[in-house]
């Protein structure tokens, strides 16, 4: 099906079809007998293109007799039924036919060519933050819990922060309580952080001196005291690391752009009325 | 067994190796020169470096996921309204705003680590051909009436008849998408193409997957497939079916498609079978439903061999137990669905329980070992939450139902969710439905390898919906001071086996030690307890259970009459949908040793850990819309986690 749709010849019927169809909506008339059904050499070859595709061999002269008198009767009844209109209201055919038109204009976007290298690294300079690798923290925790130490957690954590800031080497894995998360976080993105200790916790990362105990700071989980070792701020790549993703997103993109543009060109050749609902068919705000 | 499988510690691998080389195989030849102790030693320092982390291999980090997400290439879930695909689903997951079918804006809170599109593998696509209005599906009476049905409106009649015809298995040939097909190749090329371009080692993993639906008679035997493996591998295959002659309805042929496919691609797949509560006694069978026959040793290996998983929970009802299997256990009351079988064309019968629920498997498990020297039902945990929208949303305030139809309005709750003819009192209604589950994995990184790996070692646990930390490890020396250290995880991995390992014959007289703790979900409600749900099998070959509360928030004592720990108590606000975390505790750890363990007796272990009471989707739903739901509608919910087991087996 998708090959169809972007075949030329496929486009260029369907074109012709959408202006048959608008043409075809001011008549209110029956088709007027006599009218002729022409099956031109190269629709035949098609008929026998698309059977030989399906049965791996050519029609045989009674099969292609056969295939024939469906397409005259598929035009026939395709021609009498639009004639009657029986293609307006229909929820299907609509959203087959919107979907034809958006196929055509993204191909139409197509068209213009792959991207320069100018135009991606333009993209990349406009969404940067999308391609940046994340800033990041290196630290160190060490946890209290105020179920073991109730109301003298955070004297205990102030106490312990006075002795790391102190002269004295002390170990610093015996201090404090159990924590099922690591002591040491390298290179840990804010996001990543905040989903670990909650959003609090990870804003008073980004304020602590570098390198220097610090806390005791508020969890999801009790007090922590921190030292931070390393803040990697964001860093924008260079187009040659990310490409592939820019090219997709650029050319993402431009369908969509190219999908609103020519439907605002389209919707200017219409005035809309639009009489207000019945206020028993609207559903309450909320 | 598994190519994937890794010894954990790479020093005794090491040792092994330069053991062999140093003197089984004296002869070996070498060219490296005579091996000198002194100068070997160098290269394994007798201290470990000072950084706990330094050099070791072991998980740090739980990854949260989805295993089971249906988008609209399921033919049901196309049927019912939903209008996202693959792509739009692993979108939602990395944490994106979208809009769902029903035309809401909806976001997760946190985004998700990875997530497998599980799209049913019969029909792939088939909605998309129907709503085309193909010549095929016109062409068809049957394909023709759904259309019309859909047409004129009638989307959800059409979805339900479908849905009734697949069950009796009366799909109309000429219209059912069969692999082989056009319509078929091209909607597994799509799902493959949306994992592919999803896929961000290390930030998200999009998995490869799909549902095999067997579900003969309504009977739901369904199993998901997730492939370790990239499109180059998964591309060589289409998906597994149920419909003969192309598929089948039995687990076994699925078990040798995935062989196929591992000896020819030489990939790596698993399956999760989920809903046993829908299956009417037939998910983990002793007789095999198929052949009437008791189950023999090539089944019960192909099962452990391909299904180290169980969904254990998700949104058509809580799997771990039932209360007339575990009438001592006060919680396990949960979430039950226990009406009938998928489409309620037969009611349950309690003689079918016991082969429907985890812990009953695990226990049988048991005593299947006993007879036929393999466990079949030695399978870890996961959560995951079936839903049929595209939106792997299941927290309680943000719930967007199992289907499109389903997602938040004001009738959701009061809308029958499913029904039969057959016996019309008996429904099952929207407020039934489930806000769970998902599955969290401790794995080495955030990839296909990584994750897959974890999930054949069964590194997992379950949740209803929030994303607590829990860790669980057993081995024969743990001591209370283990709970104490900054750092239990080392201690964990250094003295025992995580969740998902085994522990054989330990030192005489001796009773396993575990190392359990649970953090609180950080934005979510605190914890009530940890709680070791044991099984095993005594001296008669009679299996048992009992669950022992480990560790609790406050000063709460065990009434000395029974046992009990009382409850945690309750803040939910129904009418506000609210509560606060004034009760509970953020975390929990502790060493506990099996106070009743017989040395000669097979056994399993896992942890249930539970939240204080917290309001369920329905209150969140009843505030939002300002409506009132009848009395028998469940307000409060107390989620919680179930970790895989750890398995005691004696060592002749």
């Amino acid at each position: 099906m998708r090959k169809l749709i972007r075949e030329p010849l496929f486009h260029f019927l369907l074109l012709g079809a959408v202006i048959f169809f608008i043409a075809g909506r001011s008549r209110s008339v029956a088709v007027p007998s006599g009218e002729k059904i022409v099956v031109t050499q190269s629709q035949i070859e098609s008929i026998v293109v698309g059977f030989s595709r399906t049965w791996m061999r050519p029609p045989t002269k009674e099969e292609l007799q056969g295939l024939v008198n469906d397409y005259v009767r598929d035009e026939v009844l395709y021609r009498e039924a639009r004639t009657m209109g029986l293609d307006q209201d229909d929820v299907i055919v609509r959203r087959r036919m919107r979907q034809k038109f958006e196929f055509l204009i993204e191909d139409m976007a197509a068209r213009t060519g792959p991207p320069s290298d100018q135009e991606l690294e333009a993209y990349l300079s406009q969404h940067v933050d999308k391609y940046s690798e994340q800033p990041s923290f290196s630290f160190e925790q060490i946890f209290f819990s105020r179920e073991k130490h109730g109301a003298s957690a955070e004297a205990e954590a102030t106490a312990i922060l006075a002795r790391l800031r102190g002269k004295s080497a002390i170990d610093v894995k015996k201090l404090g309580d159990a924590f099922l998360l690591p002591s040491q976080f390298e290179n840990t993105s804010p996001v990543e952080t905040a989903r670990l200790f909650g959003e609090k916790f990870t804003n008073e990362l980004t304020k602590t001196q570098l390198r220097t105990w610090a806390g005791p700071i508020e969890s999801s989980y009790g007090l922590h005291l921190v030292r931070v070792n390393a803040r990697i701020p964001e860093v924008a790549p260079p187009l040659a690391n990310v490409r592939e993703s820019v090219l997709r997103d650029l050319l993402s993109d431009r369908r969509k752009q190219e999908l609103d543009t020519q439907y605002e060109k389209l919707r200017a050749r219409y005035t809309v009325v639009l009489e207000p609902p019945e206020a028993s068919r609207v559903a309450e705000a909320r | 067994m598994k190519k994937t499988m890794k010894t954990k510690n790479p020093f005794i691998v090491l040792c092994l190796a330069l053991g062999l080389a140093g003197y089984s195989l004296p002869a070996f030849a070498q060219d490296t020169g005579e091996p000198d102790k002194a100068a070997i030693e160098k290269s394994f320092p007798a201290k470990r470096p000072y950084s706990p982390y330094a050099g070791r291999q072991f998980p740090t980090r739980v990854y949260w996921g989805d295993t089971h997400l249906h988008t609209s290439y399921s033919m049901d879930a196309g049927a019912f309204g939903a209008r996202l695909g693959p792509k739009d689903a692993y979108v939602f997951a990395k944490g994106n705003e979208i809009t769902a079918s029903s035309g809401q804006r909806v976001k997760l809170s946190r985004p998700l680590d990875f997530l497998v599109v599980a799209d049913h593998s019969d029909g792939m696509g088939f909605f998309p051909m129907l709503l085309s209005g193909s010549q095929e599906i016109l062409n068809d009476p049957q394909g023709k009436k759904w259309y019309e049905m859909i047409q004129s409106g009638k989307g959800a009649d059409a979805a339900l008849d479908i849905i009734m015809t697949f069950g009796k298995g009366q799909m109309p040939k000429a219209i059912f998408p069969l692999p082989g097909t056009a319509p078929y190749r091209s909607a597994w090329a799509e799902t493959i193409k949306a994992a592919e371009e999803a896929n961000d080692p290390g930030r998200f993993t999009a998995f490869i997957g799909f549902e095999w639906t067997s579900n003969t008679g309504g009977n739901n035997l369904h199993r998901n497939v997730i492939f370790r493996d990239n499109a180059a591998k998964a591309s060589l295959v289409e998906p597994y079916t149920t419909i003969k002659p192309l598929g089948s309805d039995n687990p076994r042929d699925l078990w040798r498609w995935m062989q196929t496919y591992e000896e020819t691609t030489n990939g790596s797949v698993l399956a999760i079978a989920h809903n046993g509560n829908l299956s009417n006694g037939r998910m983990f069978p002793l007789i095999e439903s198929f052949t009437g026959k008791p189950m023999d040793r090539k089944y019960a290996e192909q099962r452990a061999q391909w299904e180290r998983l169980y969904e254990a929970t998700q949104i058509k009802g809580d799997g771990e137990t039932h209360p007339f299997l575990s009438p001592n256990d006060e919680f396990a009351n949960f979430e039950r669905w226990d009406k009938g079988n998928l489409d309620l064309s037969e009611l349950k019968k309690p003689e079918m329980l016991e082969f429907e629920y985890a812990r009953a498997a695990l226990r049988n498990g048991l005593k299947l070992e006993k007879e036929l020297g393999v466990n079949p039902y030695k399978f870890g945990m996961v959560g995951s939450t079936d839903s049929h929208t595209g939106l792997a949303a299941v927290e309680e305030d943000n719930f967007f139902g199992k289907t499109s139809s389903a997602e938040p309005s004001a009738g959701r709750a009061e809308h029958p969710f499913i029904k039969n003819p057959a016996h019309p009192g008996v429904v099952v209604m929207g407020w039934e439905t489930s806000a769970s589950g998902y599955a969290g994995v401790w794995a080495t990184d955030n990839t296909r390898e990584a994750l897959w790996d974890a999930m054949q070692r069964k590194e997992t646990y379950a949740t209803s919906g929030p994303r607590m930390i829990v860790r669980f490890f057993g081995g024969w020396d743990f001591v209370a001071n283990d709970a104490n250290t900054r750092s239990p995880a080392v201690v964990g991995y250094e003295k025992g086996v995580p969740m998902g390992g085994d522990l054989h014959k330990g030192p005489a007289g001796t009773a396993p030690t575990f190392l359990v703790g649970a953090l609180k979900d950080p934005i979510g409600a605190n914890l009530d307890r940890i709680q070791i749900i044991k099984g095993w099998l005594d001296a008669k070959g009679e299996t048992h259970e009992k669950v022992y509360d480990l560790a609790w928030s406050g000063d709460r004592k065990p009434d000395p009459k029974t046992g009990k720990l009382p409850a945690v108590g309750n803040t939910v606000d129904v009418p506000n949908a609210t509560w606060t975390n004034t009760i509970g505790t953020p975390e929990l750890i502790k060493v506990w040793k099996d106070p009743d363990f017989d040395a000669t007796q097979s056994a399993f272990y896992y942890l249930r850990v539970l939240e204080i009471p917290t309001p369920r989707w329905t209150a969140f739903d009843a505030k939002y819309f300002g409506i009132k739901l009848p009395p028998e509608v469940t307000m409060t919910v107390q989620e919680r986690a179930y970790t895989s087991p750890i398995w005691y087996t004696p060592t002749k």
